[in-house]
């Protein structure tokens, strides 16, 4: 196990931002938090770098209590806070050279690492650039080269793509699952239900400082009701044809809006087939069908009876 | 030591600014230092003396031989000897001083004293400083004369304490003629100097604990194995260095300055004491760097320290002219030593040890500013990292 997180509790005055969590992390995962804003992400990820006392819970890294005083253990994380966190007064390159500094000594293996890190986050052109130059995307990449240079076990970034363009978020998402098939474990905090579908094996969904769900994406769209949802565009079908697609075996829900029917299923398979197969047997003319399967916001929804994001 | 180099190259960055800070203080400190040694010097030595009446009740070779020495120090004028003309002329300035010379001056009273001089002065007018020490080395020696030889006839006494009076007036004076003669601009170089030094290094060395003591930095940097000490000791390495290279550059000012004078004794105690004092002015920068947030304040605080300090310390206005209460609060100061110790060893001309032990002290407290305020910055410092940051 690469974390564990046990009873965490944390207050800022009356406010309980982290109530009793619980989770673990295990080797070459890439573990998903996932959470609307003020839900408690950073403070869970403050908690577990010691950088906030806590009011209650133990937090172990690699096996070991993590404490401020670690520095064995910080020698084997890497870390990309929500902040950008990086010397206005240092070039790019002088940026990671420090960073990476700060866990490797040796000039020429240095060296070697800070080069890596800049072709991995894309930044060969800008080596010799000060932070102020760099648009918000190319910042962000900078800070997570900063953080993962030297090539740690276990990666942790808060919201590493905020305000970050589609092509660098896209680049980032892709780094990040490489530096996971190189070795690394990784914690990935996110608002973005898109992201945390896309890269993670393993998601904790927070809010309010609780554990909402946890489990792969599959796991969490099981736990939920609602399935499948299917949009065929017909004009006036007869109630015996809506009636026929009702009856097929787990569909919860029909609406005809007269030119579109939208059936709710409750998971399970072939649905779109047994749907496709009723329209030509009833011979119900359709011009367009889409199926869309439910997403984690759906999940967040059926639990806590609100959207993911607002 | 990757804290160390980075500090080093924000340091590097702000050399211009640094630079012009330096040549601003440099030439205040050399015009200060010349119109110092020019005013100072025995040309307008005249322009000092005040105005004093003298009443003498009955004339006689002393009192003659007295008036006589006082009008080396001051002028005697002319004045009524009324209550209302006398109250005048001191209240408007025209006289500092009256001295009123009994009739039986010169003798010893039944109570086996001399018999006193009635002296009225301005209140509190530092003018009348050397006129009244004057008067009393002129009363000493005239009571040790008499001591001495009582079987001098008056007339003897009189010319023997006059001899006496004015050879001290003359060597004082030729001391202080011969320093201005030579130009011996180094105490007020290194005196000055602690204005320059002190601003410039709180400056710099707050300038790295900034950047440093950014937020996300400082949490970023709290994540990573360098430990804090390891942290504070690569900060305090990287500001000695700044500090370092600062004193070298005032040094090489002040041997500019006063070619003559560098190859002095002197020289050396002076580089020793100006080197310990930039030690403690590090300690003193490395405490308000590790409590000042934002550059704003950061230089109305530096101004404020380094101007208060050395104002009360007597870096401006020479200590012996600051009341005692002042001088108290002064010790407090690492600089209130600092210039103490530069007066000490501008009149260095023999160095033995008994001479120096005086001057080790000082030091030695100096020296103990340095630690104590690099020691209550640790502290503060390593409070403030483990503070809850969020
Ligand atoms: N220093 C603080 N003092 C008081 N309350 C705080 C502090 N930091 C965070 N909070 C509160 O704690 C809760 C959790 O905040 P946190 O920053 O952990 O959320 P988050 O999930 O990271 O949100 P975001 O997506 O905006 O980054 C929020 O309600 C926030 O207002
Ligand atoms: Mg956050």
């Amino acid at each position: 196990m690469i974390v564990k997180v046990n009873q965490l509790v944390k207050r800022y005055g009356d406010l309980v931002a982290i109530d009793h969590l619980n989770f673990d992390v295990k080797e070459g995962e890439i573990f998903g938090l996932l959470g609307p804003n003020g839900s408690g992400k950073t403070t869970t990820i403050n908690c577990l770098l010691s950088l906030l006392k806590y009011d209650k819970g133990e937090i172990e890294l690699f096996g070991k209590s993590m404490t401020p005083e670690a520095y064995d253990l910080k020698r084997n994380i890497g870390i990309v806070l929500q902040n950008v966190a990086v010397f206005d007064e240092l070039t790019v390159y002088e940026n990671i050279d420090y960073f990476c500094g700060l866990y490797v000594s040796d000039k020429a293996k240095r060296k070697t690492l800070v080069e890596e890190a800049i072709d991995f986050v894309g930044l060969e052109d800008y080596k010799r650039f000060y932070p102020k130059k760099l648009s918000g995307g190319l910042l962000r990449r900078l800070n997570i080269a900063c953080g993962i240079a030297h090539q740690p076990k276990l990666i942790i970034l808060d919201e590493p793509t905020v305000a970050v363009d589609p092509q660098s978020r896209n680049k980032i998402l892709e780094g990040i699952q490489e530096l996971n098939r190189r070795g690394a474990t990784i914690i990935y905090t996110s608002h973005y239900m898109e992201e945390v579908e896309q890269i993670c094996t393993r998601i904790m969904i927070l809010d309010k400082g609780r554990v909402v769900a946890t489990g792969t994406k599959e796991q969490l769209k099981n736990m939920i009701s609602v399935g499948e949802k299917i949009t065929v565009e017909a004009y006036h079908p007869t109630p015996s044809q809506i009636e026929a697609i009702t009856a097929l075996p787990n569909i919860i829900g029909v609406e005809n809006s007269g030119n579109q029917i939208v059936i709710r299923s409750a998971g399970g398979k072939n649905n779109l087939e047994n749907v496709l197969e009723t329209l030509k047997r009833e011979q119900l003319s359709y011009g367009k069908i889409y199926s869309e399967l439910p997403t984690l916001n759906d999940v967040f929804l059926e639990i806590t009876g609100k959207e993911l994001r607002d | 030591m990757p804290v160390f180099k980075v500090s080093m190259k924000i340091l590097k960055k702000n050399i211009p600014t640094f630079l012009i800070y330096m040549l601003v203080f440099i030439m205040v400190s050399v015009i200060a230092t010349r119109i110092e040694v020019l005013s100072g010097g025995p040309e307008n030595f005249s322009d000092t003396k005040i105005n004093v009446a003298v009443f003498n009740e009955t004339e006689t070779p002393l009192t003659k031989s007295f008036i006589n020495s006082l009008s080396e120090v001051a002028n005697i004028v002319e004045l009524e000897d009324t209550e209302e003309s006398i109250q005048d002329a001191l209240y408007f300035r025209a006289v500092y001083m009256i001295v009123r010379i009994p009739s039986d001056f010169g003798q010893i009273s039944e109570k086996g004293e001399m018999v006193p001089l009635d002296v009225m002065t301005i209140p509190d007018a530092p003018e009348t400083i050397q006129a009244q020490n004057h008067i009393n080395q002129f009363l000493r020696l005239l009571s040790a004369t008499k001591l001495g030889y009582p079987e001098l006839s008056e007339a003897d006494l009189a010319s023997k304490v006059a001899a006496l009076a004015s050879n001290d007036t003359v060597v004082h004076m030729a001391e202080q003629a011969k320093q201005g003669i030579e130009g011996d601009l180094m105490p007020f170089f290194f005196n000055y100097m602690a204005y320059s030094y002190m601003y410039i290094v709180i400056m710099g060395v707050a300038t790295i604990m900034l950047v440093f003591g950014r937020k996300d930095l400082k949490m970023r940097n709290t994540c990573s194995p360098v430990t804090g000490y390891s942290n504070s000791l690569q900060l305090l390495a990287s500001n000695g260095v700044f500090a370092l290279i600062v004193w070298i550059l005032l040094l090489l000012v002040s041997f500019v300055m006063d070619f003559r004078n560098v190859f002095k004794l002197n020289t050396i105690y002076f580089m020793i004491n100006s080197f310990i004092f930039g030690l403690s002015i590090l300690g003193l920068s490395f405490l308000i760097g590790n409590l000042v947030k934002g550059k704003q304040a950061l230089s109305a605080i530096a101004g404020i320290v380094t101007l208060s300090a050395c104002f009360i310390s007597g870096v401006f206005v020479p200590q012996a002219f600051l009341g005692e209460s002042v001088l108290k609060v002064a010790s407090f100061f690492p600089t209130y030593w600092y210039v103490k110790g530069n007066l000490m060893i501008g009149d260095l001309t023999n160095f033995s040890n008994g001479h120096l032990s005086e001057l080790y002290s000082i030091l030695l407290i100096e020296g103990g500013f340095a630690l104590a305020f690099i020691m209550i910055a640790l502290v503060v410092g390593k409070r403030k990292s483990l503070e809850k940051i969020g």
